[in-house]
């Protein structure tokens, strides 16, 4: 590296430093004022006393939805395998008409009935039962804590690219992200998530547009873009892109399920009971629409066919690799910024433009991990604790319990994602690239969509029929990920099975969950309707 | 004692609506999203999955643009037709769930 720019990127990590410490002090003040703001209880803790005017539900859904899955996962993926990956964007539409289309029901089942989670509303649908309000608890836990993790270890792989060279660097930067997020959730609760959700999905919306627009003035404009972009392999041209990954069903499975297991998550039910109303809602399904899927298409696929541009990616018998430059597919973003932001705009405007985009990508995790570990604090306090081991608690004991778990789900994830880091680690593969692991958890998010369908819509299901269907769900989603050979030994005729069935029909494991998780459902339920029995409560 | 009239209509200068036939609206809307997603993402890709450009942007990258309009409008559609009368006013006549 030249010397003098070595110098330049040393007082732009100094920027940053500085930049980025103001910008978590500012979070832990925005957690002080929502604490301020709220009053005692757990509805006012959890759901915001159900008062969110349309502009903070909006940004706080999309900031939830976004995560560092937006600056870091995405352009990663783009860069890796191609244009392939920009029609992954149109999943995104997808889950708009979600927000509206089952929000809105969602939302006013809450109002109705006081629901604060999604097992008080599947529950109090299919009659009260403790293995399906475990198995709902169980679902929301698959989801949030790997998504939880993806933002923690988004945190480290910041830390490593700003701190080059520096001993832990990731190990510090996972830490601090893991630490500044459950402080201010624990202070505040849902106010304070949501407003800082609300600053942060503004960070995020402007540096998916910088970004785009930085790289393609830094490739000589739009014109020199497209002709350096139309020189790139077919392989990154076409479908299933570099790795072979993307076959058609894979693409159209994860681009119709994922947004439905996003928006059908824990956090986004809650968010559907915070709003004010159905108007709320509305429009943010609409904006959400609109201006989400642009800055995908137009700030972030720039961003990852400009990294292939500027450091072509190494094709050997073994696959595909970054750069050496770049080391890790997901720091593409940060790369790109640091290293041509300064030469092509000067050390002060390119410093001031890389940190807005570390900031921003440090606003994307912290976005989607607060609503996760807030969500789960509700799960464990009011499914767990509440209604099965102290149901005489009052507000003040059970949101103590929310803080702890908060702190405690922190922790776990924050001990996973430093293990994981370890190239000698079993879990260095499954954590290896942030998209896997969104992908991993969405299979079982969207596991709740038959219940959620059924008691929304079509009103036929049983309650042994949503236990079993639900049960049946997650466990077949799970042999489809990549974690299951790790629990059943990699010569487990199971895995056998798996591995031929995903030849036959290569759709992404949250289908395959669905597929038997409807069928056991269906069948279920009209056995039961058969048999003209009523089911005990389990 | 509420009379079954009452018990629908939330706001009384909006009509009452046919909650079936707006399902059918909704199932419309997402038939045609369904649509969309088939030739954007599904085996509609197949038209243009070559390593060629239009408008010097990749193909592939083009049809997802397109699309992205297409989808905007059934969207904008959907609000106008769907969205904008239920938020306004109208409670599902099923009431809660």
């Amino acid at each position: 590296m030249d010397p003098a720019n070595y110098e330049s990127l040393s007082g732009g990590n100094a920027t940053a430093i500085i930049v980025l410490t103001g910008y978590l002090a500012m979070l832990l003040v925005l957690g002080w004022m929502g604490h301020r703001a709220s009053s005692a209880g757990e509805e006012d803790y959890y759901l915001a006393g159900r008062k969110q005017g349309w502009l903070v539900s909006t940004l706080t859904i999309m900031a939830t939805f976004l995560s560092s899955f937006a600056l870091l996962g995405a352009p990663g993926m783009v860069y890796r395998e191609g244009v392939v990956f920009g029609l992954v964007a149109l999943n995104i539409p997808v889950a708009g008409f979600c927000i509206y289309t089952l929000g809105r029901r969602i939302w006013e089942a809450g109002k109705n009935q006081g629901f604060v989670t999604p097992a008080d509303m599947i529950c109090g649908h299919y009659g009260s039962s403790t293995t399906l309000r475990l198995l709902v608890v169980l679902t929301g836990m698959l989801f949030a804590i790997p998504y939880v993790m993806i933002q923690i270890k988004a945190g480290g792989d910041l830390a490593a690219v700003l701190f080059r060279g520096s001993a832990h660097a990731y190990e510090m930067g996972a830490i601090v992200l893991a630490l500044i997020t459950a402080a201010y959730i624990m202070i505040g609760g849902m106010r304070s998530v949501a407003w800082t959700d609300a600053i942060q999905c503004l960070l995020l919306l402007g540096g998916m547009l910088l970004a785009g627009l930085a790289i393609t003035v830094a490739l000589g404009g739009p014109a020199a873009f497209a002709e350096e972009v139309a020189k790139l392999p077919d392989s990154s041209l076409t479908i299933p892109g570099n790795t072979g990954l993307w076959t058609l069903p894979f693409l159209f499975s994860v681009c119709l399920l994922m947004p439905i297991g996003g928006i059908i998550q824990p956090a986004q039910w809650m968010r559907f009971y915070s709003a004010d109303g159905p108007q709320a809602l509305r429009r943010s399904a609409l904006i959400f629409i609109f201006i989400l899927t642009a800055c995908y298409l137009f700030g972030i696929m720039p961003v990852g066919l400009g990294g292939q541009v500027q450091y072509p990616l190494q094709f050997n018998s073994g696959g595909v690799a970054p750069a050496s430059e770049v080391g890790v597919f997901d720091q593409i973003l940060i790369v790109l910024a640091r290293e041509q932001l300064p030469v092509l705009f000067g050390t002060t405007f390119g410093g001031i433009v890389t940190t807005l985009l570390i900031v921003a990508t440090m606003a994307a995790s912290m976005s989607t991990a607060d609503s996760n570990l807030h969500a789960l604090s509700a799960l464990v306090t009011r499914d767990i604790y509440g209604k099965l081991i102290r149901p005489r608690a009052n507000d003040r004991e059970r949101v103590w319990v929310g803080r702890v778990t908060i702190l405690a789900a922190t922790m776990i994830a924050l001990f996973v994602v430093i293990s994981g880091s370890r190239p000698e680690s079993s879990l260095s593969g499954f954590m290896e690239m942030i998209v896997g692991l969104a992908l991993f958890a969405v299979a079982f998010s969207v596991q709740l969509l038959p219940i959620t369908i059924d008691i929304l819509f079509l009103k036929r299901g049983t309650q042994a029929g949503a236990v079993a269907g639900l049960g049946t769900g997650l466990a077949v989603a799970f042999a489809f990920t990549s974690l299951f050979p790790l629990v059943a030994g990699s010569d487990s005729f199971l895995i056998g099975i798996v591995e031929r069935a995903r030849a036959f029909i290569p759709v992404h494991a949250a289908a395959w969950g669905l597929i038997f998780n409807i069928l056991t459902f269906v069948t279920v339920t009209r056995i039961q309707k058969k048999s003209n029995t009523t089911t005990p409560a389990i | 004692m509420l009379s079954s009239s009452d018990k629908v209509v939330k706001s009384p200068q909006f009509p009452k609506r046919d909650p079936r036939r707006r399902l059918r609206r909704e199932l419309a809307s997402l038939t045609a999203l369904f649509a969309a997603m088939l030739m954007a993402t599904g085996p509609g890709v197949l038209l243009v999955d070559r390593p060629e450009t239009f408008l010097g942007l990749p193909l592939i990258y083009g049809w997802g643009i397109l699309w992205y309009f297409i989808i905007c409008g059934i969207a904008l559609v959907t609000d106008r037709y769907i969205w904008r009368k239920d938020s306004q006013g109208d409670e599902l006549e099923d009431g809660s769930c």
